[in-house]
């Protein structure tokens, strides 16, 4: 609290009035004048004495497991500390895989393709769909059409390589492409077909 | 703050990068089983070959190809499981193969791409010559599967191992390697004998002078033998071609 007449000076003009009032503040002064010539005289390097002792104090280490707490932290570390936070969600959205997905739509680099139609005499057949290492092997994504003659068709864009696959007829049937040249055990007891899809031009192997 | 803060940050940050580097793979082998339905004990066997053939060197994405087509094909759980466990065996020959032509640290495209080519019954010698003669992993893995297409095709696996690893130490890159089995059948669709088409396709090169007519460019059908007549009751592929031609695009 300021003991400085002045500063009281104007509340007082507020309150009172002539002659009264004034000896009434020089009353106060010099009661105030008094009361401070009896403190005794503080040493000048009390403040850093002070600030020197708690800078010396121990240390506590907060326990993580004490919620909530309260704990004091420097300014500089909260930046720190909040990009710490974003790092880790960066990192772990960067590195986690997409939740689905096919294996081989992994490859999300664009890549060369080529529109590659299927075919298969199958005149009999309610159904015949095409299945392979393009679509993850289900029988469901690449239905085809029946043209005429009972000759199946389908035109889809593959990426230029190399894919297996077979023909699904019916929908339970898995069967070879009967004039595919390339071929190779499927370590289930048949056999799939291989085409290699060049960016001229497409080639049964 | 506290030195305890700072390690425990420094812990949480650790942990954060290493943790999902660690499991990323394997949770990404089980998502991709799983969003296909596949059963919870196959896809926790798959996972556990996989991790088998991580700590290996190999790699993991054929391990969930041969999964997903057993599982897609109503394969019994314990016959994938033993055909994943077969495919890693395989690949850890691949990846022997491999180093043995002195790729020390083979990629998992070559390893995966060399097994596939023993599959097809490449020997090892004709798949060694094709690794020593590439430059890079992506060139080494299309030349093995183009050697194989060759042979597939009919041009003897000698041959078909010769013209490739010619075309490579041309210089060839990926996508002209992609294109030499299209440009046989065009070579094929001539009328030209498997002797004479062996003779042009090492003599010219692809694209090279005095080399065989390509496959062509956009709208180029290189398998456009007309269809035979089906077989009563049965079911035939009167063959594929390029209706489209070519494009870029996004895969």
């Amino acid at each position: 609290m300021s003991t400085d007449p002045a500063a009281r000076g104007p509340r007082a003009e507020a309150g009172m009035a002539g002659e009264p009032a004034s000896a009434a503040t020089d009353l106060v002064a010099r009661a105030a004048a008094a009361y401070r010539d009896s403190l005794p005289v503080l040493d000048a390097s009390l403040d850093a004495r002070v600030r020197a002792a708690i800078r010396g104090r121990p240390r506590r280490a907060v326990p993580l497991w004490r919620w909530p707490f309260a704990g004091r932290v420097r300014p500089v570390w909260i930046p720190l500390a909040a990009a710490a936070a974003g790092l880790v969600v960066w990192l772990a959205s960067a590195r986690s895989p997409a939740p689905s997905g096919p294996p081989v739509a992994a490859a999300a680099a664009p890549v060369d393709t080529v529109f590659v139609q299927f075919r298969l005499a199958a005149p009999q057949a309610r159904s015949v769909a095409v299945a392979g290492s393009f679509d993850g092997w289900d029988p469901r994504a690449l239905p085809m059409r029946r043209g005429p003659a009972g000759v199946w068709v389908l035109v889809i864009p593959l990426p230029v390589g190399e894919h297996s696959y077979q023909f699904v007829v019916d929908g339970r049937h898995w069967e070879p492409d009967p004039l595919a040249r390339g071929r190779e055990a499927d370590g289930f007891g048949g056999t799939n077909s291989v085409i290699v899809v060049g960016p001229k031009g497409q080639v049964r192997t | 703050m506290t030195r305890a803060w700072r390690a425990a940050i420094g812990v949480a940050v650790a942990l954060a990068a290493g943790a999902p580097a660690a499991r990323a793979q394997e949770d990404g082998v089980r998502a991709a089983l799983q969003a296909h339905g596949v059963a919870a004990e196959v896809v926790e066997a798959v996972a556990a070959a996989a991790d088998r053939a991580r700590a290996g060197g190999l790699p993991s994405g054929p391990l969930v190809d041969k999964a997903l087509e057993g599982w897609a094909k109503g394969v019994p759980g314990p016959r994938i499981v033993g055909a994943v466990d077969q495919y890693v065996g395989r690949m850890a020959e691949a990846r022997a193969l491999a180093r043995e032509a002195g790729i020390a640290d083979p990629p998992g495209e070559v390893i995966a791409a060399v097994a596939e080519a023993r599959l097809r019954e490449m020997a090892p010698e004709q798949v060694r010559e094709v690794l020593r003669a590439g430059r890079s992993g992506a060139r080494v893995a299309t030349g093995l599967k183009v050697a194989t297409a060759l042979a597939a095709q009919g041009l003897g696996a000698p041959e078909a191992v010769r013209v490739v690893t010619r075309a490579m130490r041309q210089g060839r890159g990926v996508d002209q390697l992609l294109d030499l089995p299209a440009q046989m059948r065009a070579l094929e669709a001539d009328g030209l004998g498997m002797g004479e088409i062996t003779r042009r396709m090492l003599g010219g090169g692809a694209g090279g002078a005095g080399g065989w007519r390509g496959a062509g460019g956009a709208g180029a059908s290189p398998g456009g033998a007309s269809p035979p007549p089906p077989p009563p009751g049965g079911t035939r592929s009167p063959g594929s071609g390029q209706p489209g031609g070519s494009g870029r695009g996004p895969g």
